[in-house]
């Protein structure tokens, strides 16, 4: 019975390529072409297996090339198509992405109807906390003044900034990088900062086209940045763990890492200016092989609520 | 030439949809794979010998827009196309009317395979690979998406069948 229906199966697709696969062909067509598949004359009745047919020949064959393409990565040789592609649907994704922002916040108001009475009372609450705060910060911001001086931070005016929208960003889900609208035509080089305002790091340029730029976020694990926690002065590297967010790593276990600690940039890096800031602590713990410590970074920015950023130049 | 144009367009326009409308306007949500559901529906549609060089066509776009190294999303959608094509035979879902059934089961193990499969071509470390392994729940929620897009786009695609036929969809006569 299974041998059967299998030559039925191989019968129609040697009929026919046409409606091959299809669930929902009608059954006259299919009833056609298992009569013309089982006349003496067929092919099926010789008898062959169908384990090679031409469709699994093509797969198999596709796969190949595809996993060949893949282990030596030829990034490079696709660049120009690329480009080219980059220019012409640029005013299209423009456009959909700005539709996209626009069209957000009804999705939210959506989605948030039901929970407006929670959020007011919690809203409620929130500001009569933040009133006390204020109060406290104001003897804060002295402090702040004095420390910002010593960690001799830039100041936002000296960097020649660059300002981009985003136009698509990672289709997975991964949140590991954005597009801009702003390339090789803006002075964009490999390597270089992005930031939003408030001197908020949010990555640094990948690929860099004529008329745009991939920006790999700090939650991405090829991203590598040297930081510093502003209290206590411990150094480490800043590693993106993906959706997890960022990892403050290689932590000496004699310095002192605490929650709500801040940390910025340390400067070391070749293109990244001292002084902005990833993060706050989160959770404090101990690399896998114990030699160092470990800070789970909570970021500030939601990378996928991003629509403008800038680039650090100089 | 003009054929070849027409379907591009379409998979342009699917891949600048997937990246610069979906993905922020599912911002902190899970969003379906526009691209894997137009691959199966035209598969569904147009079966597999018709339609394989258009996946992976749509599979080098994808790449080229996704950042991706080049070939990746052409063996997932190579293998999606192929695993409706030849589940949907074995099965005869069109003579026993399964069809609905059959999309709702295959859909997960094919989203699965898109969103397990990207990250095992794309990372080089097995740390990495482990990394941006997307978690179950997330898959059922794609899936549970890509479903409902594939009904939405089933009429337009069986209208698309009036005006061109399967045959019409190969690139070479």
């Amino acid at each position: 019975m299974f041998l059967e229906d299998s030559r039925i199966c191989l019968c129609q697709s040697r009929y026919s390529g046409a409606i091959d696969g299809q669930i929902h062909n009608r059954a006259s067509e299919k009833r056609i072409a298992i009569a013309k598949c089982l006349s003496p004359n067929s092919f099926f009745m010789s008898g062959k297996s169908n384990l090679f047919s031409s469709r699994s020949v093509k797969v198999v064959a596709i796969v190949a090339v595809a996993g060949l393409l893949v282990f030596l990565n030829l990034r490079q040789v696709f660049n120009p198509a690329h480009r080219i592609l980059t220019i012409a649907v640029y005013p299209f994704q423009k456009f959909f992405f700005q539709l996209s922002s626009s069209a957000e916040g009804v999705k939210d108001f959506v989605v948030s109807v039901g929970s407006l009475k929670k959020e007011n009372a919690e809203l409620f609450e929130q500001n009569q906390k933040l009133l006390v705060k204020s109060a406290w910060l104001s003897g804060v911001d002295e402090e702040n003044k004095i420390l910002r001086e010593q960690l001799k931070l830039l100041p936002l005016e000296k960097y020649s900034l660059e300002g981009a929208f985003v136009t698509s960003r990672d289709p997975h889900g991964l949140g590991s990088w954005i597009e801009i609208d702003k390339g090789e035509n803006f002075g964009l080089e490999s390597g270089m900062p992005v930031i939003v305002s408030g001197g908020i790091l949010i990555g640094k340029i990948g690929a860099v086209y004529s008329g745009s730029a991939q920006v790999i976020l700090v939650s991405n694990s090829q991203s590598l940045v040297n930081a510093v926690d502003v209290q206590t002065g411990a150094k480490g590297i800043v590693r993106g763990e993906y959706q997890l967010g960022s990892v403050l790593d290689m932590v000496l276990q004699a310095d002192t890492l605490n929650v709500g600690d801040e940390i910025v940039t340390a400067g070391s890096n070749e293109n990244f200016p001292k002084g902005l800031l990833v993060g706050k602590v989160e959770k404090v713990g101990v690399s896998g092989d114990g030699l160092f410590q470990q800070a789970l970074i909570s970021l500030p920015v939601q990378f996928f609520r991003l629509h403008t950023v800038f680039v650090i130049k100089k | 030439m003009k054929k070849f144009l027409l379907i591009w367009s379409i998979i342009l326009l699917a891949v600048i949809f997937q990246t610069s409308l979906l993905a922020p306007w599912f911002a902190d949500y899970f969003y379906p794979d526009l691209m894997l559901v137009f691959v199966i529906l035209a598969v569904v549609n147009f079966g597999f010998h018709g339609t394989w060089i258009w996946a992976v066509l749509a599979g080098f776009t994808m790449d080229i827009f996704a950042y991706s190294i080049p070939g990746t999303h052409v063996i997932i959608f190579s293998l999606a196309a192929y695993a409706v094509s030849f589940i949907s035979w074995r099965f005869s879902v069109a003579d026993k009317g399964l069809g609905i059934i059959f999309i709702i089961i295959l859909m997960p193990a094919i989203t699965a395979l898109d969103f397990w499969g990207v990250p095992m071509l794309q990372n080089t470390s097995l740390e990495n690979r482990i990394l941006t392994l997307q978690s179950l729940y997330s898959i059922g929620v794609v899936a549970l998406e890509n479903i409902i897009l594939f009904f939405v786009f089933y009429p337009l695609f069986l209208r698309l069948k009036k005006y061109y036929s399967p045959a019409q969809f190969r690139l070479s006569k």
